[in-house]
C-alpha cells in the first residue's frame, strides 16, 4: 500500500514538473502557428525524458548519490565544471521564466502589475524551500499542478478531429504560412522544453532526499513512465487547444495571459479558474525545482553538505547558493525582460546543453562499479544511444536556427 | 594632420547621425515590413474579439480578461510605433503607409476604449466599442495578402 501511495504521489510530482513555463508557452505558441504538426516532437521528448529520468533515478537509488556527484567522480572535475557552468546558466534563465510565470499568474488574478509581485514570489519560494519538508512540497504542488488537466478536458470539449490529429502525428506537414527553418526551430525548442535538464537533476536528487533503496526501483520506474507520460499528454492537449482556438483566428501567442483563453473558451469560468490555479502551481512548483536543482548541482559538485533533510545551518552553503540564485533571477525579471522571450531562450539553451546533461547519465548507467548488475539493458542502451544522437543534433542546430529564424519570428 | 583629425571627427559625426535615423528600405523590404506589421496587428484584434466574446458568453470574471486586453493594447501600440518609424522608399508606398497607419490607429483606439469599459465592468459597452473592428482586421489582412 505504501508503495502504491509513493508511486501515485511521485506520478503527480512528475506531471507537475514536466508541464512548466517552458511547456506552457511553447505548446501554446506551437499549436497557434503549426496546428498539430509538431505533436510528434512532444512524443519523442516524452519518451526521452522517461528513458533518462529512469536511468538517473536508478543511479541515485543504487549508488545513494545523485547524478551530479557521480558525474564529477566518473567523468572528471574539468568536464564536471564545464557541465556545472552550463547547468547554472540554463537553470538561471529557466528560473527567470518561472518566477515571471508565477508573478503573471498573480497579476491575472489581481490586476496588480506583475513586477510588484516578484519580491513576494521570491519570498514565498524562499520560505517554502527553507521551511517545508521535501515530500510535502513536492506533493502539494504536484497535486495543484494537476489542475492543468483542464487542457485535456478543454481539448476534448472543443471537439477535435482525431483523425486529423493522428494524420498530423504520423505525417506532419509544415503549414504553408511558415518557413521550414521556423518549423525546425520550434521542433528543437519543444524538444528542449520537454527534456529540460533540471527535471533530471531534481528527479535524482529527490530519490536521495527521500532515501530510496533498491526496493524503490519499481517506484522509480513507475513514476518516470506514468508521470512523464501524463505530463506529455497534457502538453499535447495544450497544443491541441491552441490549434483549435488560436490557429483559425490567426492569433499568435506572445503573452502568457492569452493562454487562459483556450480553457476559458471551452469550459467558461471553471476552465479559467483551473488554468489560473494550474499556471500558479506549475510555475511555482517548477521554480522550487529549479532553485533546488541549482543548489543540488553546486553542492554536489563542490562536495558541500546538501539536502532539505538537513537543517539550513548544517547545509549553509547549499542554502546560501539558492538564495543568491533566487535574488539574481528576481533581479533579471525586474529588468523588464519579456517573460515569453526569456522562456523561449531558456528552452533553446536547454536544447543546447542537452548532451552535457544526458551523456554522463548514459555512461554512468552502464558502469558496473556504481550500478552492480542493474546496468542498462540492451534495449535501454540502444534507445539511449539513438537519443544521444538526437540530442547532439538538437544541440548543434539550436543556436544557428535561433539566429536564422530570429527566434521563430 | 589637423585636416585628418577634422575628417575623422566628421566621419564619426556622420556615423552617429546615421545611427539615429531609420534606414531607408528597398521597395520589397518595405512591403515585407508592411506584412510584418499587419500580422501581429491582426492577431491582436482577433485576440481582443475572442476575449470579449468569451467574457460575455461565459460571464467570465474580469481581472484576467482586462490583463489580456491591456497587453494587446500595448502590443498594437508597439507595432504601430515601429511601423511608423520606417521610411517608405517611394511616393507610391506613402499611400500604403497612410492606409495601414490609419487602420492600426483606429484599431488601437477601439481596443483602448474596450479596455476602459471592461475595467469599469461594462462588458456590453466594451463589445460595442469594438464595433467594426472585424472590418479593420479584414482590411489589414487584404493589404497583407497583396504584399506577401
Amino acid at each position: 500500500m505504501k508503495k502504491v501511495l509513493a508511486i501515485t504521489l511521485g506520478i503527480l510530482s512528475a506531471i507537475g514538473g514536466f508541464f512548466d513555463m517552458g511547456e506552457i508557452v511553447m505548446t501554446a505558441e506551437t499549436g497557434a502557428r503549426f496546428g498539430y504538426s509538431l505533436i510528434w516532437v512532444l512524443i519523442l521528448a516524452t519518451i526521452g525524458i522517461i528513458l533518462y529520468a529512469e536511468m538517473a533515478g536508478r543511479i541515485a537509488t543504487l549508488s545513494k548519490r545523485p547524478v551530479f556527484d557521480v558525474v564529477r567522480e566518473r567523468i572528471g572535475a574539468r568536464f564536471g565544471m564545464f557541465n556545472l557552468i552550463a547547468t547554472m546558466f540554463i537553470n538561471i534563465v529557466t528560473l527567470v521564466a518561472e518566477i515571471a510565470g508565477v508573478a503573471i499568474a498573480f497579476q491575472l488574478a489581481s490586476r496588480i502589475n506583475y513586477y510588484l509581485w516578484v519580491p513576494l514570489v521570491v519570498l514565498l519560494i524562499f520560505i517554502v524551500i527553507w521551511k517545508v519538508q521535501f515530500e510535502l512540497m513536492e506533493r502539494v504542488f504536484g497535486i495543484l499542478g494537476l489542475t492543468m488537466i483542464v487542457f485535456a478536458v478543454a481539448f476534448f470539449k472543443l471537439g477535435p478531429d482525431l483523425t486529423h490529429v493522428a494524420k498530423s502525428i504520423f505525417g506532419p506537414d509544415v503549414p504553408k504560412t511558415e518557413a521550414l527553418a521556423t518549423y525546425w526551430y520550434f521542433a528543437i525548442a519543444l524538444f528542449g522544453a520537454g527534456m529540460t535538464p533540471y527535471e533530471v537533476f531534481f528527479f535524482s536528487s529527490g530519490a536521495v532526499e527521500e532515501e530510496w533503496g533498491p526496493d524503490d526501483l519499481a517506484v522509480n520506474k513507475g513514476t518516470a513512465i506514468v508521470g512523464f507520460t501524463v505530463g506529455g499528454l497534457l502538453a499535447i492537449s495544450s497544443i491541441g487547444v491552441a490549434a483549435i482556438v488560436f490557429l483559425p483566428r490567426g492569433i499568435s501567442v506572445d503573452e502568457l495571459a492569452q493562454i487562459t483563453l483556450g480553457p476559458a473558451t471551452a469550459l467558461g469560468t471553471i476552465g479559467l479558474i483551473a488554468v489560473l490555479i494550474g499556471l500558479f502551481a506549475s510555475t511555482f512548483g517548477a521554480a522550487l525545482e529549479v532553485t533546488l536543482s541549482t543548489g543540488y548541482a553546486l553542492a554536489q559538485y563542490f562536495g558541500w553538505p546538501w539536502g532539505k533533510r538537513l537543517k539550513p545551518r548544517e547545509a549553509a552553503r547549499f542554502h546560501l547558493a539558492m538564495i543568491i540564485v533566487l535574488l539574481l533571477a528576481a533581479g533579471l525579471v525586474l529588468t523588464s525582460v519579456d517573460p515569453v522571450k526569456v522562456t523561449e531562450l531558456a528552452v533553446v539553451f536547454s536544447a543546447l546543453g542537452l548532451p552535457l546533461t544526458y551523456l554522463p547519465v548514459l555512461i554512468v548507467a552502464n558502469d558496473h562499479e556504481y550500478m552492480g548488475d542493474l546496468v542498462n539493458g540492451k534495449f535501454s542502451n540502444a534507445l539511449g544511444s539513438v537519443y544521444m544522437v538526437l540530442l547532439i543534433i538538437t544541440s548543434v542546430a539550436a543556436i544557428p536556427l535561433m539566429i536564422w529564424t530570429r527566434m521563430g519570428a | 594632420m589637423r585636416s585628418q583629425v577634422k575628417l575623422v571627427a566628421l566621419l564619426i559625426a556622420v556615423a552617429f547621425a546615421s545611427a539615429c535615423t531609420a534606414p531607408t528600405l528597398t521597395e520589397s523590404q518595405y512591403k515585407a515590413s508592411v506584412v510584418n506589421a499587419i500580422e501581429p496587428a491582426v492577431s491582436t484584434i482577433e485576440t481582443v474579439r475572442l476575449t470579449l466574446a468569451q467574457t460575455e458568453r461565459h460571464n467570465l470574471f474580469l481581472n484576467p480578461m482586462d490583463i489580456v486586453i491591456g497587453g494587446q493594447e500595448d502590443s498594437i501600440g508597439a507595432v504601430t510605433g515601429t511601423f511608423a518609424s520606417v521610411q517608405p522608399p517611394n511616393a507610391a508606398l506613402d499611400e500604403v503607409r497612410t492606409q495601414v497607419l490609419d487602420l492600426l490607429g483606429q484599431a488601437e483606439d477601439q481596443i483602448a476604449e474596450a479596455r476602459i469599459q471592461l475595467r469599469r465592468g461594462r462588458v456590453g459597452e466594451a463589445i460595442k466599442s469594438i464595433d467594426g473592428i472585424e472590418d479593420i482586421s479584414k482590411a489589414l489582412d487584404e493589404i497583407a495578402k497583396r504584399y506577401s
